[in-house]
């Protein structure tokens, strides 16, 4: 009898290849005849390329070619969905610095970078924008607002309230850094492109490649079975490779063009830099009686993603009769930007509950009090109700498994020798998102069952997923699924993994192809001839745990496949939401309570403990859950203390490698205690699980933000909080 | 570029000799740094990790320590945690264990970056810099080492070959600040030692000047407190007013600048919080383990 994974601690399918270094990323195909390129970068920060010189590049030994916008490989321009508005090399204008000018290809990497270096270019240069300050405040894009009958402006409402906050926030540039830099290999036969291309939509990039290069879609094929990394920076696809497979076709040779580090940061989109002001008015009580949230989000001329951090938390937070959210974008000279994990929500929340703990502490009334005193059991702006929300079990699990009753509202009161301490608490929410999703289940007659998706696992536990759900299905031990993800030829329809929604789409896509794969092995084994069951009735024959079953005979697919000369039996399904989910707010849910210590003397922060309650439906898998909430509780310790690229008035990052750009190390991170609730949304699907991507990141800066201001007092509002500030 | 292995210390002197535009390379954790980022492009790279004189340490005459350049920071720590007390503690702030694993002291020295997490101490212990090249062998003391950002009285022939270090004869403290808790460059960073053989104390700061620095005021305003104070003989707790002037002067010394890992305003506090931190350790080691080594 095989005990149903889902929801256990299950080890990922893929670690034993990852740990060995047998599982091949982008960078690690090796085809016949490869050559390899290297970019070059545009030195100033806006202008035009007048001319380049690259004779000297040209005859550098092994240098095969010198691509540059006055030798050009040809491209379309981009739609909609691209994450930069230009094509590489199409034009001389330079839209900010990094921004790709040249790409030589040479026999080796190494004499590639080396040529790359000997490229020179002449610029006529113009003022970079780069301060959000500065070209601010920008064009208002999505303004959100709900006014109680009566109230003329949410002005008016604010001034009516008997408590007033103001807050500003700021953060700088934030960059993904996933673990493997951003790799293409291209390899062309005839007419068909096969591309080796981290992608977190393998599919969306096969057809983005495609319309870029003026193929037929068909003509590509794009290959991401392992992908370290995403965090939204690979959702889109870059300039970089779609000039690799552009030279590619070109030079009739297979190219390989891998980032280093450096470029990365430049190369490939980034998350806004952002400035927030949040106004609440309040009861003396803390019943919010209006909530502002206005925001001015770095837009850059190269294109990007749009910065909107208040339509998503304060327009769904609490219970409040009027808002308005006011979400501005300004136009900069700066590198792309792109959405990076929680990208709106990350900000947005840490504005929202920083103010929020400003209300507490000025109302006195407890942070986790205040919160309830303004619980929405619905959608505030539209009026529709969750569909599942359990966020005062959060606070209530959260602040006993953390001991919130021991802590002190009067900052500066706890110390521990030289040491201030201090604890503070944020409420998380980010929306859980199903897509129509599509997936295929095979019966082999190896024993195994093939259960694929066309969606990638970027280091999230996906194929660990479609192996749990497809082994629960079944019947089957998880080893005995064989999950495939990361492939654009697999059947359409495989969603993007974005948006923490693989799981809360894909589940019930593998559930139904599952479903169907067994009605189609019953029906095989009726219809075969050389089937011990042919000629039965399919209402008959019944499958149970990887066996089917008549009239007292048992045979396992295995042999009844074999028996019946059928290499595999499958079916592909697509799950798409009910029609009655119009009517529900989905959203995950928790809280964070954190504890720091601050020394007295030098200022320096330091997490010490942190315990955190979500509630997201149901767990697939504990293990890659519990991984997930982790990661990005760690990523908010980074948000909180430690991330931050600033623009130079050229247009330079600041700290653009990752000696300069800081992220969380094992010795900036303590314990983290990471507890869910398992309630299914009963709304959702069949299952009820929600995404859990990227919600840990959501307020744990905040929680962190509070905690610091309760240990000594001094509110940061400019991110990141380093030891200058506290002194 | 060519890329120089010699195997012995005769033939990589004579290397250095033939090509003194040839930069040296032990583990390569600056080095690599400037070369992926294209700031250098030398003619030769002289790699010195196949000269086995330069990767041992031995005791010295006097009870103290000959330390060879290319001794990675590893064996510093799993090795001479007891000889060379102080900088086992730098050397445990160093980068990653990976970091460790390749970084040498000698390669602090011959980069002579002000933010190098050895100077501090080597400084305090005032250790000496053994230079060779094929015309001979100089010992330079640490203290007349540094010349400028990121320069050396090294000569284009020569190789940092080891540090001699003196005997530990009392307690010896490090202490960094860095704007996170590891693999970081520091913000400011400290280095103190004292000698109850001879009655004297030495600093060292790092990460707040164009060189790593001495804090002399401070060393003779200590050096003078312990002397009046008999504290030597009779150690008593150090009052407040002793452990803050000698921050003050600490933070007096430093000549820091502004930049992205902090103010020069914040270097001068933290640098006299480490002062007074590193000589409280220091102090109540020197009390509390006095009867040990008498015994």
């Amino acid at each position: 009898m095989t005990v149903s994974p889902i929801g256990r601690e299950i080890d990922r399918v893929d670690g034993p290849l990852k740990v060995t270094g047998s599982a091949p990323y982008a960078a690690d195909y090796r085809p016949e005849g490869l050559v390899y390129a290297y970019l070059v970068q545009a030195t100033v920060g806006r202008g035009t390329v007048r001319g380049m010189d690259v004779s000297r590049a040209e005859a550098a030994p092994g240098v095969i070619a010198v691509f540059t916008p006055f030798h050009p490989l040809p491209l379309k321009s981009p739609s909609g969905e691209s994450g930069e508005n230009y094509s590489a090399l199409q034009d001389t204008a330079v839209r900010f610095r990094g921004q790709i000018i040249g790409l030589v290809v040479a026999d080796t990497f190494e004499r590639a970078r080396d040529a790359a270096a000997l490229v020179s270019a002449d610029y006529t240069v113009t003022p970079s924008r780069t301060s959000l300050a500065d070209a601010g405040p920008g064009v208002p894009q999505g303004l959100v607002q709900k006014l109680a009958p009566g109230v003329s402006s949410i002005d008016a409402a604010l001034a009516s309230s008997p408590v007033t906050i103001t807050t500003s926030v700021s953060q700088h540039a934030h960059h993904h850094i996933a673990m493997e830099p951003h790799a293409t290999t291209a390899v062309w036969v005839d007419d068909q492109l096969t591309v080796y291309c981290g992608a977190q939509s393998p599919q969306r990039a096969a057809a983005t490649i495609a319309a870029r290069l003026g193929v037929e879609p068909a003509k590509v094929r794009l290959i991401c079975r392992y992908t370290g990394g995403g965090f939204g920076q690979r959702s889109p696809v870059w300039n970089e490779a779609l000039l690799c497979a552009a030279a590619a076709r070109a030079l009739r040779r297979p190219v390989k063009l891998v980032l280093s580090r450096e470029q990365v940061f430049t190369a490939i989109g980034h998350r806004a830099a952002v400035r927030q002001t949040i106004r609440l008015g309040a009861e003396a009580d803390g019943r919010l009686r209006a909530l502002s949230h206005d925001s001015d989000g770095e837009l850059p001329a190269a294109g990007g993603w749009q910065m909107m951090p208040g339509r998503d938390t304060s327009a769904v937070a609490y219970r409040t009769p009027n808002i308005r959210i006011d979400q501005r974008l300004v136009t900069l000279d700066t590198p792309p930007t792109w959405s990076m994990r929680a990208p709106a929500e990350a900000p947005g929340m840490f504005a929202l509950e920083t103010a929020m703990d400003e209300l507490a502490v000025r109302t006195g009334v407890d942070p986790v009090e205040l919160r309830l005193r303004n619980y929405a059991t619905e959608d505030p702006v539209e009026g529709h109700p969750f569909s599942s929300k359990y966020l005062d079990e959060c606070y209530r699990v959260g602040a006993e498994r953390f001991g919130w009753s021991r802590r002190t509202a009067l900052p500066r009161s706890q110390t521990d020798g030289d040491w201030l301490i201090g604890m503070g608490m944020a409420s998380a929410l980010y929306p859980a998102w199903r897509q129509p999703a599509s997936a295929r289940a095979r019966f082999r007659d190896d024993g195994r069952v093939a259960v694929a998706s066309a969606t990638s696992d970027v280091g999230t536990g996906a194929f660990t997923m479609l192996a749990v759900v497809g082994a629960d299905e079944l019947g089957l031990p998880v080893s005995s699924i064989a999950a495939e993800v990361g492939d654009s030829a697999l059947p359409p329809g495989g969603v993007g993994a974005y948006g923490s929604s693989v799981t809360t789409s894909t589940v019930p896509a593998v559930q139904a192809a599952c479903r169907a794969a067994v009605k189609a092995l019953v029906q095989s084994a009726v219809d075969n001839p050389r089937s011990p069951f042919a000629g039965l009735a399919p209402a008959t024959v019944r499958y149970r745990q990887g066996r089917i079953e008549a009239n007292g005979r048992s045979v396992d697919f295995r042999t009844l496949l074999r028996t019946m000369g059928v290499p595999h039996v499958e079916a592909v399904s697509t799950s798409a939401p009910d029609k009655s989910a119009s009517q529900y707010k989905f959203h995950c849910f928790g809280a964070h309570f954190c504890e720091v210590r601050v020394h007295r003397l030098t200022g320096e922060p330091r997490v010490n403990r942190f315990t955190s309650v979500f509630d997201v439906g149901r767990v697939v898998n504990a293990k890659a859950a519990r991984g997930q909430l982790t990661g990005a509780i760690i990523w908010g310790i980074g948000h909180a203390l430690l991330e931050a690229d600033p623009i130079e008035p050229d247009g330079r990052f600041a700290a653009a490698s990752m000696a300069d750009y800081l992220v969380p190390v094992h010795a900036d991170t303590p314990e983290i205690d990471v507890h869910w609730l398992d309630r299914p949304d009963p709304h959702i699907s069949e299952f009820g699980a929600r995404g859990l991507g990227e919600i840990g990141l959501v307020s744990s800066a905040a929680a962190i933000g509070n905690a610091v201001f309760n240990a000594t007092g001094i509110r940061v509002h400019d991110l990141p909080i380093t030891i200058d500030k506290l002194l | 570029m060519d890329f120089l292995r010699p195997t012995s210390l005769a033939d990589a002197l004579s290397a250095k000799a033939d090509q003194p535009e040839a930069v040296p390379i032990a583990g390569g954790t600056d080095v690599m740094v400037e070369l992926n980022f294209d700031h250098r492009r030398p003619s030769a790279l002289l790699d010195l990790t196949r000269v086995p004189e330069l990767a041992t340490w031995e005791p010295t005459a006097d009870g103290g320590t000959r330390l060879g350049a290319g001794v990675p920071y590893t064996r510093i720590i799993t090795e001479l945690g007891a000889r060379l007390p102080g900088l086992a503690m730098a050397a445990r702030t160093v980068g990653s264990p990976q970091i460790r694993n390749r970084g040498t002291v000698g390669g602090n020295l011959g980069a002579a970056s002000p933010a190098g997490d050895t100077h501090p101490v080597l400084l305090a212990v005032d250790a000496a810099v053994e230079l060779r090249s094929v015309r001979g062998t100089r010992v330079v003391p640490v203290r007349e080492f540094y010349t400028g950002v990121k320069r050396s009285v090294l000569a284009s022939d020569e190789l940092i070959t080891a540090v001699l270090l003196p005997r530990a004869g009392g307690p010896q403290q490090f202490s960094k600040v860095g704007t996170r808790n590891a693999m970081v460059i520091a913000v400011c960073s400290f280095g103190l030692a004292l000698h109850p053989g001879d009655g004297t104390v030495g600093t060292g700061i790092g990460s707040a000047g164009p060189t790593p620095l001495r804090a002399t005021e401070a060393e003779w305003f200590l050096t003078g407190e312990l002397a009046d104070g008999d504290l030597w003989e009779s150690p008593k707790p150090l009052t407040d007013s002793v452990r803050r002037r000698f921050g003050e002067l600490v933070a007096e010394a430093a000549a820091p600048i502004d930049d992205v890992r902090g103010s020069a305003a914040y270097r001068r506090h933290a640098l006299s919080v480490l002062a007074r931190r590193t000589l409280g350790w220091a102090w109540q080691d020197y009390r509390t383990g006095g009867d040990q080594r008498c015994a």
